[in-house]
């Protein structure tokens, strides 16, 4: 059903109601209801009983609207579970507005529905006082949000998280260029979801990410993925209503803020993330900076000493900042720390089925010949910027700018191995170690069974005797799919020639594995950068 | 080392193979390869891309039949002006658009090389006679013309065009007695798969198949 939005103040229903005339037959039935109060024109109760919620929040909006902050209506649950609107306003406006909004109108003293065709009674004064009242936010929460296709640029990113996921977030924004300050809180599920009940209350983590100049899109999808956290922003100035990325809320944002307690937040994050009122807790933003400088990711350290002597000694090599070139990075290095996660997090994801994790010097290096590694919320995007396997942290450039053949010389790239080239550190990786994503959950296989036993084989004793047993015609070689090893010796072989710099090569071995569409996006990105100058 | 245009064309047929269309039309878009690129986007459902890239590439026929699908006779109209079809562009605005005026213009200006041809802008002319007049006599003519001379139109698949265009124009002043005459001449000049689409009209038309021969005729040894 449509929802209804503030109108404007052109189009607004006149707070006193025109003379109106009323039509009565002389012998209706009982359930005919009385005569309308004699104080039209004033305000008077309006009760109004709802199915849904959606159109209890559509009445809540249109008639707190119409009546004014002052008169916002209250919202009861029966334990039948159908939804009490109880306003101050002339039933003129107000049964037109609940008709609409897919409810049915009582008013009167004690009420008696308008429409004759109803026939549920009202609860009286006593019976609805009993009834516990619907805070506006759970109401929000049973309306599903509406999605919204934007691709504009982000500046802010509000982020609320459960759980040890803060530092990832904190440390990828910070990565990317963002200045990241944060605050702990306390967030009540106001939503029921596979995750928590409604209503369950627990400390979480309000991050809020930000970039003057616009926050690389990448970062902004990757955060949007991320499990257990809403990421959202303020629709307008005022930072305590927060909306999930690429969600609308069904009505003004206006009308809600005025609703907020004032030390309360609300986040409403859709059907996934779940709609949270939050508590902070007095302490104000960290900056998220000062905590990680420490850890030279903000800044731009000096690369270890590996200058051969071509390079004078008065130039140092480092790494430097170049948001423009971020895009889709090629790889992820992830900690040893942050392998757990990802194993959660991979499970059932098609990177789990055609990536490659590559066990190295402190850490993993995850690679996936299509192109699929952008969307792993972990650890650290990289950019291949050759020649072979050689990268850089996606998001920064090496200054001063070293030709193929300086790079090769400088960091030792060979063949099968990736060289990761960031702050303070070079690592290395050999590829011939490489094992694909899934092994990390199917490493550990229970005993396989394979005799038959109990009733099981007797049957099978008994169908010998039936059915005579046939050979079955061997498969032609053509139609035979390939084992699954066999696939992934492919993908691995793909993995190499990708790195060495043969993506036609990579492609083939992908289009032998059968995975073609991986194979397609490999050779089309070779086009696309045999455009670049 | 293979070139730009090369990888992109095998980009292309790898995620054809991938059943990712339009993904392949983009990349054959990319490698100037526009027909295979309008083939790709039409298989994808993005018929309007489609469309213009079939344009791009001179299949005006094609791109037409699109645009007429979608509702936009004009564009349709364009393209066969575009390649200098006054043909085909009067028929597009004298059966799809209220133009009658322009479309009898085009038509009158028209040149054409084979009979068929011929019996396109007379049963054209004849459509616009009808609707300026609101006299079919014309139209009548022309189509009873064209059922005589069916059997001894070349090749086999001008015949089908001309049966075609025959039972269009009688559709749209709500002769069927006269697509069915057609219909029948088609059923006796042997066109291919006649007797598949005589049944198909009587079915969508009258909403019967009675009367209808269910196979065709056999050979005369």
């Amino acid at each position: 059903m449509a929802f209804f939005r503030r109108r404007s103040t052109t189009n607004r229903v006149p707070r006193q109601p025109a003379p109106r005339i009323t039509l009565r037959s002389a012998d209706l039935p009982a359930a005919v209801p009385p005569e309308p109060p004699e104080t039209a024109g004033s305000p008077e109760v309006l009760l109004a009983r709802f199915a849904r919620p959606a159109g209890a929040l559509a009445c809540w909006a249109q008639l707190r609207a119409a009546a004014g902050p002052a008169a916002a209506p209250e919202v009861r649950r029966a334990p039948d579970g159908t939804l009490w609107l109880r306003a101050s306003v002339p039933v003129e406006l107000g049964a037109g507005v609940v008709w609409a909004s897919g409810g049915s109108p009582y008013a009167g003293r004690p009420p008696v529905p308008v429409s004759p065709a109803d026939r549920v009674a009202a609860p009286d004064d006593d019976a609805l006082a009993g009834f516990p009242p619907v805070p506006l936010i759970e109401l929000l929460a049973a309306v599903p949000a509406r999605l919204r296709e934007s691709v504009a640029t982000r500046h802010e990113l509000l982020l609320l998280i459960n759980g040890p996921l803060a530092n990832h977030v904190i440390r990828r924004a910070i990565g990317a260029g963002a200045e990241v300050n944060f605050q702990p809180v306390v967030a009540t599920r106001r939503s029921a979801s596979a995750a928590g009940p409604a209503g369950a209350a627990g400390p979480a983590v309000l991050v809020r990410v930000l970039r003057a100049g616009g926050l690389p899109r990448s970062l902004v999808r990757t955060l949007a993925r991320l499990p257990q956290a809403v990421v959202g922003e303020s629709p307008g100035t005022d930072p305590r209503l927060v909306v999930a990325l690429d969600h609308r809320l069904p009505i003004d944002p206006a009308e809600l803020l005025a609703e907020i307690p004032p030390d309360e937040l609300w986040v409403l994050g859709g059907a996934e993330g779940g709609s949270w009122s939050v508590r902070r807790s007095g302490s104000g933003w960290f900056s998220a900076d000062e905590l990680y400088s420490a850890r030279g990711l903000a800044a731009a350290p000096a690369l270890p000493d590996r200058r051969s002597k071509f390079v004078p000694k008065d130039i140092r090599v480092q790494l430097v900042r170049d948001l423009e070139r971020g895009g889709r990075p090629d790889a992820v290095m992830i900690d040893e720390s942050d392998l757990d996660d990802l194993r959660v997090y991979l499970t059932g994801r098609p990177l789990g089925e055609t990536g490659y994790l590559t066990p190295g010097p402190g850490g993993f290096l995850i690679q996936e010949p299509g192109g699929l590694v952008g969307d792993v919320p972990f650890g650290r995007p990289l950019r291949r910027i050759g020649p072979g396997g050689l990268f850089v942290p996606d998001g920064f450039r090496l200054r001063p700018a070293i030709p193929a053949s300086g790079r090769q010389t400088l960091f030792a790239v060979a063949p099968r191995a990736a060289v990761v080239v960031s702050e303070g550190e070079v690592r290395r990786f050999d590829l011939g170690n490489a094992v694909p994503i899934w092994s990390l959950w199917a490493a550990e296989l229970p005993e396989v069974r394979t005799e038959v036993t109990g009733r099981a084989a007797e049957v099978l004793l008994r169908l010998d005797i039936l059915v005579e047993a046939r050979p079955s015609a061997p498969t032609p070689d053509s139609e035979r799919e390939l084992a699954g090893p066999e696939r992934a010796e492919l993908h691995r072989d793909a993995l190499i020639a990708h790195n060495d710099g043969d993506p036609v090569r990579a492609a083939g071995l992908l289009q032998q594995a059968g995975d073609f569409a991986a194979a397609a996006r490999l050779l089309e990105a070779a086009a696309l950068r045999r455009d670049a100058p | 080392m293979s070139n730009r245009a090369e990888l992109l064309e095998r980009a292309a047929e790898s995620y054809e193979k991938a059943s990712l269309p339009l993904d392949a039309g983009r990349c054959y878009l990319a490698a100037g390869l526009v027909l295979r690129a309008a083939q790709c986007f039409e298989n994808g459902g993005e018929r309007e891309t489609a469309a213009a890239a079939y344009r791009k590439g001179g299949a005006a026929e094609a791109a037409a039949s699109i645009f007429i699908e979608l509702g936009r006779p004009d564009d349709a109209v364009a393209c066969h002006e575009g390649v200098g079809d006054l043909l085909s562009a009067g028929w597009v605005l004298a059966l799809h658009t209220g133009r009658t005026a322009q479309a009898r213009a085009l038509l009158s200006d028209a040149t054409f090389a084979t009979t068929a041809g011929e019996l396109r802008r007379a049963l054209g002319l004849s459509l616009c006679a009808a609707r300026l007049r609101g006299d079919p006599a014309e139209l009548v003519r022309v189509v009873e013309r064209c059922a005589a001379e069916l059997p001894s139109i070349s090749p086999l698949e001008a015949r089908a065009d001309v049966r075609d265009w025959a039972v269009q124009v009688a559709d749209q002043v709500g002769r069927h007695d006269l697509s069915a005459r057609i219909h029948a001449a088609a059923y006796h000049a042997r066109v291919p798969n006649a007797v598949a689409r005589w049944r198909g009209w009587a079915a969508a038309m009258l909403g019967d198949t009675f009367g209808v021969p269910d196979r065709p005729l056999p050979n005369e040894d």
